[in-house]
């Protein structure tokens, strides 16, 4: 193993409602890839985030090649050489691929941009890593794959010797992922070292030096990936504590409840995003919706609430057809949504807890009548759904956008939850929250099925789709690939079917 | 002809103060700060153009003094939307009022103090002759009978132009329109950018404001921007957030104000009240054919928190 | 720790009022005036006596009013600058009525009148809520482009077919006393508009802290794409709140002519469009403080021309004195919520 080249010693950093880090120390080698592995909301991107510069440390010190050094800035933090590709891809999609990668470089010099200058030196990077990338087409234009790419280029033209990687394989089928870690492997050959971010534990294993685990803002520890095994680092990563919600397969499915036929749906620029999908959801069954990012289940979710236009095909919910009803109508219906981004879709931030559980119940004669609402009853259903909820602060007149992620999401839960949906509709509904809201949520929604609600989960996370899952769509570029039974298919082959393999092509039953 | 050339020369006349104002828009807009200050910045860049043309005696460092108090008030704006992160159409809104208020005040007591209650000529721009040129006919009355506010409009629509689209900054100004988290990752001064974006913006509706008051009509009454200032914003959005689409959309929008102002002169019978509202009605319309998703930047009129501090 | 960030909250206002009176007060010495004595005249022009304070009111009402109408909008996260248009358009269709309509007793004639200008004010505002709705029309420019039409088509009207006489200066003919407010005090000026207004802020409160209807145009306004995944018509609500907001701006203009003025003139309205922006972002669009805030910038207005009468001060400096005002709240409030997202992070650590 080569020397430490950089080392983070007792970093800490809070936000406002979040310990994000607290006391991390890492150290990184010359020519290693460094697995950072850790649930979600463990303080990995965070803790990235300050090395890169972009946000300062409350306390704590970074060291590069044993001296003590301030990044203050990307900039700073670039001409140490460390680079990242964020998880949200930093690139201007109205730029071409070329603009993007010498964006806001050597604006000292001449003012002018020659792009052609840079040309020639951006392939030769290009080249030699074997990045496919078309240097004068928009972003906007490329695959999420040719984009993450770019990101690569971009950050490599800065002349990066140390690369933090953020969740890449994420939005990536399996195909490109295994071309990512081939060019992460050739950074290794040139002396690059390299920090990758995730929390699936195969990969890690299959490529990475070492592993170090955080959990809650804190290091737990760091094992040479040789000397441990995926069930010692789940354990570590998971803390031993946390019970996880027992799936056990009770037959409680009943008569089908929701039925698609065919449906299909084109975005605003009238690409088909949802192709002919075709579904059935029974009664006290829960459905999964499996697929990588931006493949079309979101607005497929969408569609089905009513809040995305269906441009083909029919949905019926208990044999009547829904096909474009409004979401009014659909909440009347006794439908409920978990919608995919809390912050923007499911809650108002200025708006009290109260306020927001009221938010699709105000209609309800026990909470309005004549268009006045009903403060006290009002108050004592938000005491009520707080209290079984577990909802913190515990104060109805708390606002929302102070409270964490998972006491966020929790406001969403109780809000559909309680209204003991008929048909329920969850788009990754734990993305982002700790270990203990996680399985608070899960537990709930297992809950609800055996109280005979007809539920469809989007996730993109295998280990959240097979925990709580009886059955298994999976989808791909907008195209349905396959159903299976949960008990009866491996992982691996909805990995497969999830980057287009079909199920009667997949070795699944 | 002569029908022809007085609309066209009088379309250029209603242009200018449009698309210097608008240019002012393009470069905030492209920074994300969306500026509907422009009326009010235009107002005071009229009123302390006159007032320092007055005192300085040369209409030249008339317009430089509307450009330092016009760089003052994008300042304020400047703080309140960027450093405080206020929402930009309510920061407008009061620096809209508070610069009628400040030039009615000013002109109240220039009025009083200066002109003993009488209205003061100021001295303002003539014509520039250029030789041979301007004795061309109909060409020479068209393209080269105008005061020289107006060929340095032009040259500033191509300068900015150039700056947007051929610079490196240009390039990190556009970039910080679109996703000012990007711009940021690169290391750039997100922040620094927007300040002199809505600056300078401020300065062009000083120079937009000092050629109404200095060129067209030689004097300062109040009010008199009358609304060119949100015509300017309209003409940045018809004109697709580019210099050359601003100048365009400001000569359309000058052409609705040159035949409805002729309109008036050859007594139709028609109210001129009613001849009066077409640019402002033109205006809604263009807005409507506007496809506003296409060129908008995407980051237009949201603040910047990198973190609460 | 609630309890320190409401009285902050209340505070604000009431530290922007002092910072813009300590501001114009160094600008009245600097033009040679005692501030002390020019305050004087100011208090006295505005609350000095019974006449002064009932003209006082007489001037508040417009002003809550337009507060309201631009606060109502607010609350829905939109932006109605054009209060000055719904205004002239309520002002001449009530002028309208209260001219023409005739044979009727006051019982009919005086609400048919009210009734007519906030209807008027409605529809001109059911425009700019059209634009926005339909195309996405930036409502800001939508509503001043309309401004500007409001007042030259009402000119034009006043110049044309309602003139009383051509050979005269453009106005009306009078209107009927049956469409007229009553006078509340003999020998005041104050009339019925004033329990009209108080009325508008009660039933402004009740919406927005009783109603369902209030409950939605707030979510609305806080955050549109999750008022529209809990089932709410976000179009809707914007086209309600921006035509409620119109017939505020309507009964503005109706209650100006039927209550004040008695006929239509050109140039009647002192921008009560804009000063109506001022009392809402200074009132914190609550009715309260709108109320609280109409009262203050018509007492100021009252106050300037006084001051402009005694001294050299031109009565423009309030106009200043009230932009520095909506200044400070909104650099105040900005600065508050920057201050309690470090209260929140301390709290963590």
């Amino acid at each position: 193993m080569g020397k430490v080249i950089l080392e983070m010693r007792n970093i800490c950093k809070t936000f406002p409602g979040v310990r994000a880090n607290h006391n991390v120390c890492i150290d990184l080698r010359e020519g290693e890839v460094l697995a950072l592995l850790g649930e979600n909301g463990a303080g990995k991107s965070v803790l990235m985030s300050i090395l890169d510069g972009f946000y300062q440390p409350d306390s704590g010190e970074i060291y590069i090649d044993g001296r003590q050094v301030r990044l203050t800035s990307p900039q700073a933090a670039i001409a140490r050489g460390i680079g990242m590709i964020h998880q949200h891809f930093m690139l201007i999609p109205v730029f071409t691929a070329l603009e993007n990668i010498i964006l806001g470089l050597e604006l000292k010099g001449d003012p002018f941009l020659r792009r052609e200058a840079y040309r020639s030196r951006v392939q030769e990077i290009i080249d030699r890593y074997g990045l496919a990338v078309d240097l004068d087409k928009r972003v906007a234009d490329m695959s999420v794959g040719e984009q993450q790419r770019v990101e690569i280029v971009k950050t490599l033209f800065r002349s990066a010797s140390i690369l933090i990687l953020d969740e890449p394989t994420a939005v990536l089928t399996p195909g490109e992922s295994r071309d990512l870690f081939r060019v992460i492997k050739q950074f290794q050959a040139d002396g690059k070292s390299v920090i990758f971010i995730s929390h699936k534990m195969d990969e890690l294993m299959e490529f990475s030096d070492r592993i170090t685990i955080l959990r809650q803002g804190e290091v737990i520890t760091t094992f040479d990936t040789a000397q441990t095994s995926i069930k010692e680092l789940a354990s570590t990563m998971v803390g031993g504590d946390v019970q996880w919600a027992q799936n056990v397969h009770e037959k409680t499915a009943g008569d089908i409840r929701l039925r698609l036929e065919d449906v299909c749906i084109r975005d605003q620029r009238e690409v088909e995003i949802v192709k002919h999908v075709s579904l059935e959801v029974r009664a006290g069954e829960i459905l999964a919706v499996a697929g990588i990012d931006g493949n079309g289940q979101n607005e497929l979710a969408e569609g089905i609430l009513g809040l995305r236009h269906i441009t083909g095909g029919r949905i019926y919910a208990d044999g009547e057809d829904i096909t474009n009803a409004s979401v009014k109508s659909l909440l009347e219906r006794g439908f409920g949504f978990v919608p995919p981004d809390r912050k923007s879709q499911g809650l108002v931030l200025d708006f009290s807890i109260r306020d927001n559980l009221l938010l699709e119940e105000m209609d309800r004669p026990a909470y309005s009548s004549r268009g006045f609402l009903r403060h006290r009853e009002i108050l004592r259903f938000a005491k009520e759904l707080i209290g079984k909820f577990d909802i913190r602060p515990a104060n109805p007149d708390a606002l929302v956008k102070n409270c964490s992620g998972g006491n966020q999401q929790k406001v969403i839960v109780a809000r559909v939850f309680s209204r003991r949906p008929r048909v329920l509709v969850a788009v990754n509904p734990v993305r982002g929250i700790d270990i203990n809201a996680t399985e608070f949520i899960h537990r709930r929604l297992l809950e609800q099925r055996k109280d005979g609600a007809c539920i469809i989960v989007v996730s993109t996370d295998l280990d959240e789709v097979f925990s709580i899952s009886d059955r298994i769509a999976v989808i791909c570029q907008g195209e349905l690939m396959g159903v299976c039974d949960a008990a009866a298919v491996t992982p691996e082959d909805i990995g497969l079917m999830m980057t287009g393999v079909r199920k009667e092509d997949a070795s699944c039953g | 002809m002569e029908f022809i050339t007085y609309i066209l020369t009088s379309a250029v006349r209603s242009a200018i103060p449009l698309t210097l104002a608008g240019l002012g828009g393009v470069l905030s807009e492209r920074a994300g700060i969306m500026n509907l200050a422009l009326e009010g910045q235009m107002l005071m860049g009229a009123f302390f153009g006159v007032y320092f043309s007055y005192a300085t005696g040369s209409p030249w460092l008339g317009v430089l003094g509307a450009m330092l108090v016009c760089a003052l008030v994008g300042l304020v704006m400047a703080v309140l939307s960027i450093r405080l992160c206020a929402n930009q159409i309510v920061v407008a809104t009061a620096i809209n009022l508070i610069s009628v208020g400040i030039t009615g005040y000013c002109l109240k007591m220039f009025i009083t103090n200066i002109g003993n209650g009488t209205v003061i000529t100021v001295p303002s721009f003539r014509a520039v002759s250029i030789p041979v040129l301007s004795s061309l006919p109909f060409l020479g009355e068209v393209l080269f009978s105008y005061k020289p506010l107006t060929y340095v409009t032009i040259l500033l629509a191509v300068l900015i132009h150039i700056y947007l689209y051929k610079t490196k900054l240009g390039l990190v100004h556009r970039s910080i329109g679109e996703n000012p988290l990007v711009a940021d990752t690169l290391g750039i001064n997100v922040n620094l950018v927007r300040y002199g974006a809505v600056v300078a913006c401020g300065v062009l509706c000083g120079i937009s404001g000092a050629f109404m008051s200095l060129s067209n009509l030689n004097q300062f009454q109040n009010g008199m921007v009358s609304g060119r200032g949100f015509i300017a914003f309209a003409a940045v959005i018809f004109g697709g957030w580019s210099p050359f689409g601003v100048l365009g959309a400001s000569v359309f929008f000058g052409l609705a104000d040159a035949i409805q102002m002729r309109m008036q002169a050859m007594q139709t019978g028609i109210s001129y009240h009613l001849l009066q509202c077409v640019p402002y009605l033109c205006t809604l319309v263009a807005l409507v054919f506007a496809r506003k998703s296409a060129a908008c930047p995407a980051s237009d009129g949201l603040p910047y928190r990198k973190e609460e501090t | 720790m609630r309890l320190r960030q409401k009285l902050i909250a209340a505070a604000m206002p009431a530290l922007a009022i002092l910072a813009a009176l300590l501001i114009v007060a160094v600008m009245i010495a600097g033009v040679g005036e005692s501030p002390a004595e020019a305050y004087r005249i100011l208090a006295q022009g505005a609350v000095g006596d019974w006449r002064s304070l009932t003209d006082t009111l007489v001037k508040t009402v417009p002003l809550i009013f337009t507060g309201l109408s631009f606060a109502f909008a607010a609350k829905c996260n939109i932006w109605n600058i054009g209060a000055e248009g719904q205004l002239y358009m309520g002002a001449v269709a009530s002028t309208a009525v209260g001219v023409y309509c005739t044979g009727l007793p006051a019982l009919l004639h005086l609400p048919l009148a009210l009734l007519a200008g906030a209807l008027a004010g409605g529809l001109w505002a059911s425009i700019p809520a059209w634009l926005k709705v339909r195309f996405k029309i930036n409502e800001v420019v939508s509503t001043i482009m309309l401004n500007y039409t409001a007042i030259l088509v009402v000119s034009a009207l006043v110049y044309g077919p309602m003139i009383e006489d051509p050979f005269k200066s453009p106005q009306t003919c009078k209107i009927l006393p049956t469409a007229r407010l009553p006078v509340l005090f003999e020998g005041t000026k104050l009339h019925a508009g004033i329990l009209l207004a108080l009325l508008a802020c009660v039933l402004y409160h009740l919406i927005f802290r009783h109603m369902l209807f209030g409950y939605r145009v707030s979510a609305v306004g806080k955050n549109r794409e999750a008022a529209r995944f809990s089932g709410i018509s976000v179009e809707r609500s914007i086209c309600m709140s921006m035509i409620i907001a119109g017939v505020f701006g309507g009964l503005a203009g109706a209650i100006e002519m039927l209550g004040t003025n008695g006929l239509l003139i050109i140039g009647f309205s002192p921008e009560y469009g804009s000063d109506g922006i001022a009392v809402a972002l200074l009132g914190q669009l609550e009715a309260v403080g709108i109320f609280l805030s109409a009262f203050l910038l018509g007492a100021l207005r009252l106050g300037a021309t006084a001051l402009q009468r005694k001294t050299d001060i031109p009565q423009q400096m309030i106009t200043i004195m009230q932009g520095i005002i909506v200044l400070f709240v909104i650099a105040g409030s900005a600065i508050g919520r920057i201050l309690q997202n470090r209260a929140a992070k301390k709290e963590v650590k």
